[in-house]
């Protein structure tokens, strides 16, 4: 029987279903780092918008995002940090700068972001707005730090997943675009969520209707991003580890039933109702802010999880029929291994 | 005997100094900075004697990981890791019951085995997902992880194809095959290969050595092992994806997936740019609904 | 080495050649024929004479032998070496980096056999002779292939490497313990590869446990 490459498709078969790819050793600290880094940085762009954009009566959503941004840089970087096995040597991560590696752009956005949103936050608070809409030196100093802070929130929100994609792990590689989508709008979504909660407490209630509609859109993306991820890694066969078991739960329940369903019909009735319910806003924010932590783990749970199934991974990169890649080289073995030669 | 001639300089048994440029003598290669060195392992010679498991753990000093009997035919190793930077996989193909082979296939008599290793990746994954810099790439063109930068963030984990390089939690630091950068250095051929008794491990200039591996696959299939083909080797798989060539390349005589590698695999950062923008762009439309939001119903600042 | 020619490599022969007829020298000569081993499944069907009536035997309340296709004892038995280990496995099994290579003591069992009493991969099972019983792990395997023999019987062979004992890293049990103490009639070498046993799954009852196994 001849065997050669080009005359037999995989059969399924694995070396004794050892996993071919090693899974990361990132934990629940670099999943809520992700998830922390989103809304601080999503808060930054918010904040910016409303200053830029807004009036007196969105101040106080200035005051929350700017503070959130900062809350964000301080909790993220020091999770990070904790997470390296040789901590002491953290600041090794500004050595280089490498475009190949989103862990190595992603250090100095961190730090670009959390040396801006410091400066915006230090200038804020220890600046005012006065009466008559002058603003005093320091405030305007914060001012003008907000841009590039937001400009860096922007990556905040998405570099993550560019960082996920760029690994060999079934579930994080299949959908690299569709991921960065979903990272991006969970992120504006949560930070949008968050400072309506924080408008509710502490700022104008009356604000809550545009930050739950800039949330009701980021939650809307999100699920187009979701399903357009899902359709990837059902052409690629790695749907398993998200669509089954408890990891499934927390992922099509939590993340996006709860998650995103309910946000949305809450603010959707909202938004169509007269009087707009004030338990509903809430319970929209909280099931937001909720679903997109489960999101961060469930997706990261299942890199790992994927990682350790070697038919997942192979079938990930088994060349696809019809497809027609790029380079010769891909085409070339492409066409032996589906013995087309 | 084929003896080099500068072998008979050298006959006593017992020596007390290295031989200069020793790898000349037990390959035929001198090591030279600025070319390109790599492994060919032939696994149709390899007889799973471990000899390279052993040789590579004394060398660097590695520990045991004793996993205790796995039950895979010979292979109680398991996997590349941290402690362990070869493993010789065996896989058993002589049928099932009715359909043994009654007739042994031509080279690994229906036992597959095969000595695994760091594929030292002309576009290695691992080196570009570095923050660090510490991994590196070698005068020797071999991939290194230097020890005194690594902060164990263990973004290389995932990222490499084939699951070679793992972090250590003893001393918090990535670590993987050498390639023996340090006995390089000192013109000594690596250890597996010098202790490989079949040398079903070849060390060499890799322009050689893909010449050396061409000439033996096609002298193979004329002896009727048809199933023998490169792998790693340019434009053959495993060589796929981006990332041009393995500096440590294999012949073998079944599926990748047979020896746990995977037909087509790719480099990762190619996946960098085209999430990063797609994020980006993502970002840029959800600001301009986020400021067409705030400005709603408000006057101008 | 230079004293000794290419074509006379049989150095315990005074001429260094081999033969088909050894006029002299040979305790079970002039001219070889088949014996079974001096435990056997089968009677010899080639010759009357089972085994080799030279055969160096020792009787001793330890050491008896089989009948040939004793029913207690259905199964061919061998013992031998591995790559990784170095005979009685001293040097090797308390050097960590080789101990770790094959860690444990364990017999190849063909698949059908397997099959047949319910013994499954790194399963414990009990090997059993007249001379002994030890328990080691089972490594099913389809490399050892069932002998078909004429009239429909099915002979199995088990295989275990003897290189195990209790000290060091990589323990086992002792093969050795199974063989009896036979000899070559020219050479006394220990007829330690071919003899015959029962298997079954389980564990022997042991009063100090195997290290690891507590």
């Amino acid at each position: 029987m001849n065997k050669r490459l080009g005359h037999e498709t995989w059969d399924g078969e694995t070396y004794y279903g050892q996993p071919s790819v090693k899974p990361s050793p990132f934990d629940w600290k670099v999943a809520a780092y992700v998830y922390v880094a989103g809304i601080a940085g999503s808060s930054q762009i918010i904040a910016t918008m409303a200053d830029r954009l807004g009036d007196r009566r969105d101040e106080s959503i200035v005051r929350n995002g700017r503070a959130v941004a900062l809350a964000g840089a301080l909790i993220g970087a020091p999770l990070l940090i904790v997470d390296l096995k040789t901590p002491e040597r953290f600041y090794n991560m500004l050595r280089i700068f490498r475009t190949t590696s989103p862990m190595s752009f992603g250090s100095y956005i961190l730090t670009g972001f959390g040396l801006f949103s410091s400066l915006t936050a230090a200038g804020h608070f220890m600046g005012e707005r006065r009466r008559d809409g002058s603003r005093s030196g320091m405030r305007r100093v914060a001012d003008m730090m907000q841009v590039p802070a937001a400009f860096l929130g922007a990556g905040m929100s998405t570099y993550t997943a560019a960082l996920l994609s760029s690994t060999s792990a079934p579930v994080w590689s299949a959908a690299p675009e569709a991921l960065a989508v979903q990272f991006g709008t969970s992120a504006m979504a949560t930070a949008a969520a968050a400072l309506s909660l924080g408008e509710r407490m502490s700022g104008d209630p009356e604000n809550c209707r545009r930050l739950d509609a800039l949330a009701a859109v980021a939650a809307a993306g999100e699920l187009v991003a979701a399903g357009l991820a899902e359709r990837c890694y059902r052409v690629l066969g790695v749907e398993g580890t998200l669509n089954t078991g408890t990891l499934g739960n927390t992922y099509k329940i939590g993340a996006l039933a709860v998650g995103l369903g309910v946000p949305l019909a809450c603010h959707a009735i909202n938004a169509l109702s007269n009087r707009p319910s004030r338990g509903l806003s809430v319970l929209g924010s909280l099931a937001l802010l909720a679903g997109g932590a489960m999101m961060r783990q469930a997706i990261f749970k299942a890199g790992n999880k994927s990682a350790e199934r070697p038919e997942d991974y192979f079938r990930l990169t088994e060349p696809r029929p019809g497809s027609t890649p790029r380079r010769r080289v891909d085409r070339d073995i492409a066409a032996r291994t589906m013995g087309l030669i | 005997m084929n003896v080099p001639p500068r072998a008979l300089d050298y006959p006593d048994s017992f020596l007390d100094t290295v031989i200069p440029d020793e790898s000349e003598l037990t390959c035929g290669t001198k090591i030279e900075p600025g070319k390109s060195y790599g492994f060919f392992t032939d696994t149709t010679l390899c007889i799973g004697c471990k000899a390279c498991e052993v040789a590579c753990k004394e060398w660097n000093n590695l520990p045991a990981d004793n996993l205790g009997l796995t039950g895979r035919s010979y292979d109680n190793t398991g996997d590349l890791g941290a402690n362990t930077l070869r493993h010789v996989s065996f896989i058993e193909k002589i049928g099932h019951g009715e359909d043994r082979a009654t007739e042994m296939a031509p080279f690994q008599s229906n036992w597959l085995m095969m000595s695994d290793v760091c594929k030292h990746c002309a576009n290695a994954p691992c080196l570009e997902a570095c923050p660090t810099g510490s991994i590196f790439r070698t005068e020797f063109d071999t991939v290194v992880v230097q020890q005194d930068i690594c902060n164990g963030c263990g973004y290389c984990v995932p990222a490499c194809p084939f699951g070679v390089v793992e972090l250590s939690l003893d001393d918090g630091k990535a670590h993987k095959c050498t390639l023996c950068y340090d006995r390089l250095k000192g013109g000594l051929e690596p250890a597996c290969a010098k202790a490989c008794p079949t040398d079903s491990i070849q060390f060499g200039e890799l322009n050689e050595l893909f010449d050396r591996a061409g000439k033996r696959v096609e002298e193979l299939h004329e002896l009727g092992a048809t199933d023998a083909y490169l792998y790693g080797a340019p434009d053959t798989p495993g060589a796929t994806g981006g990332l041009r060539h393995l500096n440590a390349f294999f012949l073998l005589t079944d599926r990748p997936e047979v020896y746990n590698l995977p037909v087509a695999p790719t480099r990762a950062s190619s996946r960098a740019a085209p999430s990063f923008l797609t994020g980006l762009a993502a970002m840029a439309g959800l600001t301009l609904a986020a400021a067409a939001l705030m400005s709603n119903g408000r006057g101008r600042r | 080495m230079d004293a000794l020619s290419g074509r006379e490599p049989f150095i315990m022969i005074a001429d260094g050649k081999s033969a088909l007829f050894a006029p002299s020298g040979m305790k079970d000569g002039p001219l070889p024929t088949h014996y079974e081993p001096l435990e056997s499944p089968i009677h010899n069907p080639l010759y009357s004479t089972q085994s080799n009536p030279v055969a160096k035997r020792w009787e001793q309340a330890d050491n008896h032998l089989a009948p040939p296709g004793d029913s207690r004892f259905p199964y061919a038995f061998t013992t031998y070496r591995l790559t990784e280990h170095h005979s009685a496995g001293t040097p090797t099994r308390s050097v960590p980096v080789t101990a770790e290579l094959q860690p444990e003591g364990f017999a190849e069992i063909p698949t059908e056999l397997a099959q047949e009493l319910g013994i499954r991969n790194l399963d414990w099972v009990v090997i059993s002779t007249l001379r002994g019983e030890i328990e080691t792990k089972a490594l099913v395997t389809d490399r050892l292939r069932p002998f078909h023999l004429d009239g429909g019987r099915t002979v199995y062979q088990i295989g275990m490497p003897w290189h195990f004992g209790w000290k060091g890293y990589a323990t086992g049990d002792i093969a050795n313990v199974l063989t009896a103490v036979v000899g070559d009639p020219n050479t006394s070498m220990h007829e330690n590869k071919a003899l015959t046993c029962n298997l079954r799954r389980g564990r022997l009852p042991r009063v100090d446990m195997p290290r690891g196994e507590r």
